[in-house]
């Protein structure tokens, strides 16, 4: 569970907090920058979320990230390394509900790189 | 006896349900190239069993520097599966090893601009507008460094171990009676080697490793089954006893050597759901030291592997010359000097969920 202390003046002013929770799946040779998954402008702690299976990330049982939600949609940043065909898949909630550009699925570009930085909903 | 058996049935039964990674290694399961995952294979071939166990679990977080580290561990007949299952004599040959690597990204700036925009997220939890210009600045700051450059690596590790061949040779000079010819060796050697790869994602990933080894030329010598008879006279009455013997034969020699070993993958992606992992040229130099009876060689292969994305099944084909310049003078004719075959490889580490980071 993640707790953050919210300011009354947060809320409303640039949208609203909202609980997320995410599985987020890779190929085996994808690396994911440290620090590099946020969304909401939460920073989602990958190694404290990593399942048994190293390739796959989620949040655990009643765990919850804080996130902005704002009014275009979550910004979802993720910055990542792999080969050839190498992918990341995504699927997100929030407050329980699938967002509608659930599955987000990227491939590696020519640059060697699996980056998403968008609003999304 | 009944480990190898039972390791070979252990295998057979997860045949099915394990999940396959890059392959990388040549016709004896060896590379300069250290791989990703937890893994065990089985090359149909020669019969060869491995698997090897590390942190590499961590390294699907990539941070400036970190350390790998881990133990493999290899094991295969000499006479491949044919004589396994044919009820015939091993010939257990194996090898255990350790290694130690250090694992330095390229993307040190962009790091630390991540580091930097987790550090503006802690101390503004409520998200207020100056902190998010700040976020969304960073990250553009960040999209222009990864637009211009490739996601390179660099990993420098050590992997040293020991090796062990039993077998029987059959000497045919002093020996007091025929059973004595047959002498029970067993051989304890070492290895260390040094080596460097090279990631340029998305295509290649270039190995160089030097080594040290205490080898033998078990290799070179004849495989052999023997029938030895002996006959025991009584009373005008003869009784013949007989036994079957397997054994090598030949002069055998235990000697130094220095191995240098170099692989270039290429990675590529076929459709959705295949790509692949070809080692595009891969060599080893083998050059003995102080030993004038065995040859230096030179052997160069390539090798296709095909997978599918998410790794349920990986499998290929080498091609290997195990003497490119006839060293050896097995035979003057260049196609009879190569071989090939299959391989496949199967993660473990669902299966065993086995990983010294935990």
């Amino acid at each position: 569970m993640k707790f953050f202390k919210l300011s009354h003046t947060a809320k409303g002013k640039t949208g609203k907090i909202v609980a997320v929770t995410y599985s987020l799946k890779k190929s085996a040779s994808v690396t994911f920058l440290d620090n590099g998954f946020n969304i909401g402008y939460t920073t989602i702690d990958l190694p404290g979320d990593q399942d048994s299976n190293p390739n796959n990330f989620s949040t655990k049982g009643g765990q919850k990230y804080l996130c902005l939600q704002e009014d275009g949609g979550l910004q979802v940043t993720l910055y990542a390394g792999g080969m050839a065909g190498d992918f990341w898949t995504l699927d997100i909630q929030v407050d329980g509900i699938p967002l509608a550009a659930n599955t987000i699925k990227v491939y590696t570009d020519e640059k060697g790189n699996l980056d998403y930085n968008k609003l999304t909903k | 006896m009944k480990t190898v058996y039972l390791i070979f049935l252990f295998s057979a039964i997860f045949f099915s349900i394990a999940q396959a990674q890059i392959v990388a290694e040549d016709a004896k399961g060896e590379s300069s190239i250290i791989t990703k995952n937890s893994n065990v294979s089985f090359n149909l071939s020669e019969a060869a069993l491995s698997a090897s166990w590390n942190n590499f679990r961590k390294l699907a977080i990539e941070k400036p520097s970190q350390v790998v580290w881990g133990v493999s561990a290899s094991g295969n007949n000499k006479e491949g599966l044919s004589d396994l299952f044919n009820g015939g004599k091993l010939t257990p040959q194996s090898k255990l090893g350790v290694f130690i690597g250090l694992r330095k990204s390229y993307q040190t700036t962009v790091l630390e601009l991540l580091k930097r925009i987790k550090e503006i997220e802690n101390a503004n939890p409520d998200k207020n507008e100056a902190a998010i210009h700040a976020v969304k600045q960073l990250n553009k700051q960040i999209e222009a460094n990864r637009n211009t450059r490739h996601t390179q690596s660099l990993t420098t590790y050590i992997n040293a171990g020991l090796n062990a061949d039993n077998f029987k040779h059959y000497k045919a000079e002093d020996a007091s009676s025929l059973s004595k010819r047959f002498e029970k060796v067993n051989f304890r050697g070492g290895f260390i080697d040094l080596g460097l790869n090279y990631e340029y994602a998305p295509r290649w990933i270039f190995g160089i490793s030097l080594g040290y080894q205490r080898y033998n030329n078990l290799d070179s010598l004849a495989y052999t089954n023997y029938t030895l008879k002996n006959t025991t006279t009584m009373n005008n009455a003869e009784l013949i006893t007989e036994s079957k013997i397997s054994a090598y034969q030949g002069p055998y020699k235990a000697y130094n050597r220095v191995n240098i070993k170099t692989d270039a993958l290429y990675f590529g992606r076929i459709s959705e759901d295949y790509r692949l992992v070809w080692n595009t040229l891969y060599t080893r130099v083998i050059l003995p030291l102080q030993e004038k009876e065995i040859n230096q060689v030179f052997q160069a292969g390539t090798a296709i592997n095909f997978y599918k994305s998410e790794g349920k099944f990986a499998g290929g084909l080498y091609l290997q010359s195990n003497d490119v310049f006839n060293s050896l003078h097995s035979t003057d004719r260049f196609h009879e000097r190569i071989s090939f075959g299959i391989a496949a490889k199967y993660t473990f580490s669902s299966i065993m969920s086995r990983d010294f980071s935990k």
